[in-house]
């Protein structure tokens, strides 16, 4: 609970007094979610110089590419994955097989499907903490904040019940990045030269940083996005 | 004068688009375009540099999938008909223009589709390859590859026979191509996840290149910045990219191809002008496209746009350059103030069809460029990876994290909420294809080719540029359905398998029609863990 309340602070997300440790993490992981989707409306530069690769047939599919095969939309098996898809937030997908879920949902006792996120120091180590979060019936992925950067996770896939929880199926283990800024230059403990080194070495215009300067949408087609380039030293006069 | 070493990077990948089962088929215009606007006039400016003596030198990646369309008769052949069909339209575009401002750029365009034809006919018989090596094998370029089907690898990497496959069939595929082994490659969009440097040790890859963020954010710090490479703790070498050069060509706003003289890429007479007219020049299309006929500069904050003219944009590109030189020596300055010992070493990477295809004038510019370069007072050694490995040893050891080139610097582009459908069933396409290679560890005949093809349709599902596509929203239904028919087609073949009931006739038009990869072996994706 205290680590939960740690980070509702960080998250500058107001606690009610008797709130439970169930409803704090569904409040943080909606507070995760929308920053996501946040993060997610960033004009994004490399996207947007590849696509013009694709650029000359427009928005349209081949007429001539008509039939679409259609997938299931699960493999009946019990799957659990973890893909990272940046350092906090991550991708689960996970299925169960039907006709075991059938004949669980017909048991009173059956209180529905979790997953449990395990948090690791190392591979073959033991399981530092682990935090369930339950899953509707009939959904097979979420994003999931993994909240501690550096450390390895995976996860479980659980049916619980009234007096037990049966693991269903366990992911790989994946390495989170370590916590780190931004921008380069924000690593503690630099020296004066340190920095020097990092800011000529384009630290304010690297990958991370430039989420800042695109975030603004293009204003005029034939612009691909756009920039700060106050760094940027012009031929002198 | 303060030299630094310098390494330009081009990076060439299209996704594997070929659809012999139609007459003509859209999508594989983005090769054309691609072998009208980038390749070729990069080998014709390569040509005339060997000629006047100048001494250039690059790194340039070749994707597997590129590579086996470049040497597809089916594309090569079909390129010629859309060469054909430019050249008649460039024809009518001079008749059109006659008395018209812009009958300058319709000849410059003729003379494009006139040479591409010339070039593409008669000096490489079809295969531009031949052009790459041969100025491989003189030293100016070095010619590296990328993972077989263009995955962003850090999604699979709980699945590891993806990765070894995705590099093992790589690793085969250039030796076939361009007669030699790739030393470094290219990892689909910069994508860096810790363990990766393993595999690519297996399979003989002495360097990638790397984010600068990943770089700069090593675990320990990097004490040459982005200006030398760093070695893993198995010595394979990262080469970290240089923003500030990078982004002089392609920051978006004040970058060189945004220039108000340049060509403008989204005008085009395929929106401006009569269907009527232009229809023969769109095969296939019941819809207007974009032709490559494009008469408008980009002029400003406006849809406005004025005419293109190409001696002014000529005029230009050499002030650029002239710019560009002058930027990098002033940065030099900067890095030995900053206490930088030695020459340092600066990567610029960038797509290979920016040049040309995106910006009209970039192949131009890398002309100028690489003559500029040449001179002694530019304050540039061009240099490409394997000499840098040659000429120094000791390079600093640390570790990476997980990264990629994309802005936030992670997989936000190939893993969000409109394409993260696709994981789950190239997750599970792999894992049935290990499954298959286990119950069928060697068999012959016909059962072989289902697994080989079975292993193609897995590799197919998994290119980067599908979900980006799905992403940035451009021929997202085309993007969608490549996914599903590739799926489909493996679990087709899966389900065959295991029933014992494969149809052969089904089977030889899909070899026919995924036919990249001859001599894959389904073995590949022999369980890794």
């Amino acid at each position: 609970m205290t680590v939960l309340l740690e980070l509702s602070e960080k998250e500058n997300l107001t606690v009610d007094e008797g709130c439970s440790r169930q409803e704090l993490i569904e409040d943080l992981l909606e507070v995760y979610e929308d920053d996501r989707r946040e993060r997610e409306t960033l004009q994004n530069l490399i996207i947007k110089i590849e696509q013009t690769k694709f650029a000359s047939l427009s928005t349209r599919p081949s007429a001539s590419f008509t039939q679409e095969p259609v997938l299931p939309a699960f493999y009946d098996d019990y799957t659990v994955d973890l893909v990272l898809r940046d350092p906090s937030w991550a991708l689960v997908l996970w299925e169960v097989r039907k006709k075991d879920l059938d004949t669980w949902t017909q048991d009173p006792s059956f209180r529905g499907l979790a997953i449990r996120v395990l948090e690791y120091a190392a591979p073959d180590t033991s399981c530092l903490t682990f935090f369930p979060i339950p899953v509707p019936q009939g959904a097979g992925s979420r994003y999931l904040h993994l909240p501690t950067p550096g450390r390895w996770y995976a996860i479980e896939l659980h049916a619980q019940f009234e007096r037990e929880s049966r693991a269903l199926a366990r992911s790989a283990l994946l390495l989170t990045p370590p916590e780190l800024p931004d921008d380069p230059k924000d690593r503690p403990g630099l020296t004066p030269e340190q920095v020097r080194l990092l800011e000529v070495s384009g630290s304010a215009l690297c990958e991370t940083a430039r989420e800042r300067v695109e975030a603004a949408p293009s204003a005029f087609p034939q612009r691909i996005g756009t920039w700060d380039d106050s760094a940027f030293q012009d031929v002198a006069e | 004068m303060n030299r630094i070493d310098f390494a330009l990077v081009l990076n060439a990948h299209l996704p594997f688009v070929r659809h012999p089962e139609y007459p003509v088929f859209l999508e594989e215009r983005w090769l054309f375009e691609a072998l009208s606007e980038t390749y070729l006039p990069l080998l014709r400016v390569f040509h005339k540099l060997e000629e006047d003596g100048v001494p250039f030198r690059l790194t340039m990646s070749f994707s597997p999938t590129l590579t086996a369309m470049l040497t597809d008769p089916v594309l090569q052949d079909r390129y010629r008909q859309y060469l054909d069909l430019q050249l008649e339209l460039a024809e009518r575009e001079l008749v059109r223009t006659v008395g018209d401002p812009s009958h300058k750029t319709a000849k410059l365009y003729r003379q494009l589709h006139k040479h591409n034809q010339g070039d593409f006919h008669e000096v490489y018989q079809g295969n531009i390859l031949r052009g790459f090596s041969y100025f491989q094998k003189k030293g100016h370029l070095e010619i590296i590859t990328s993972a077989a089907t263009h995955a962003f690898l850090p999604l699979y990497q709980n699945h590891p026979e993806t990765i070894e496959a995705q590099l093992q069939i790589a690793a085969e595929v250039h030796v076939r191509a361009f007669g030699r082994p790739s030393k470094g490659v290219w990892l689909p969009e910069c994508a860096y996840f810790p363990g990766l440097e393993k595999s690519l040790k297996t399979h003989k890859f002495e360097y990638f290149f790397a984010s600068a963020h990943s770089v700069l954010n090593a675990k320990d710090f990097p004490k040459a910045g982005v200006f030398a490479p760093l070695a893993l703790p198995n010595g394979v070498l990262a080469f970290p990219r240089d923003m500030e050069s990078t982004n002089a060509l392609w920051s978006p706003d004040r970058g060189y191809p945004s220039d108000p003289v340049y060509r403008d890429f989204y005008r085009d007479i395929g929106f401006d002008l009569e269907l009527d007219y232009l229809r023969p020049y769109m095969p296939g299309s019941d819809d207007r496209l974009a032709t490559g006929f494009k008469y408008h500069a980009v002029t400003g904050p406006t849809d406005q746009k004025v005419l293109y003219d190409p001696d002014k944009a000529q005029a230009r590109v050499r002030e650029h350059v002239q710019n560009f030189l002058y930027n990098r020596n002033q940065h030099a300055g900067r890095i030995m103030d900053a206490g930088f010992e030695g020459a340092p070493l600066v990567v610029s990477s960038f797509d290979a069809e920016l040049f040309g295809h995106w910006w009209f004038e970039g192949v131009s510019w890398l002309d100028a460029f690489f003559r500029q370069a040449a001179q002694p007072t530019s304050g540039l050694d061009l240099v490409v990876p394997s000499q840098v490995m040659a000429a120094s040893t000791g390079f600093q050891e640390t570790e990476l994290a997980f990264s990629s080139w994309a802005t936030g610097g992670y997989a936000e582009a190939w893993l969000d909420g409109s394409n993260d459908w696709i994981y789950r069933h190239t997750f599970k396409a792999v894992e049935r294809m290990v499954e298959l290679v286990g119950r069928f560890p060697d068999v012959q005949g016909r059962k072989q080719r289902a697994l080989n093809q079975a292993a193609r349709e897995v590799l197919l599902s998994q290119a980067s540029d599908w979900p980006l596509i799905i992403k940035s929203g451009t021929t997202v239904g085309y993007a969608q359905r490549r996914v599903k028919e590739h799926i489909a087609n493996f679990t087709r073949i899966y389900e065959s398998l295991s029933s014992n009931t494969m149809d052969t006739e089904w089977l030889t038009t899909l070899e026919k029609r995924n036919n990249l990869f001859p001599d894959l072996d389904y073995k590949v994706f022999q369980r890794r863990s």
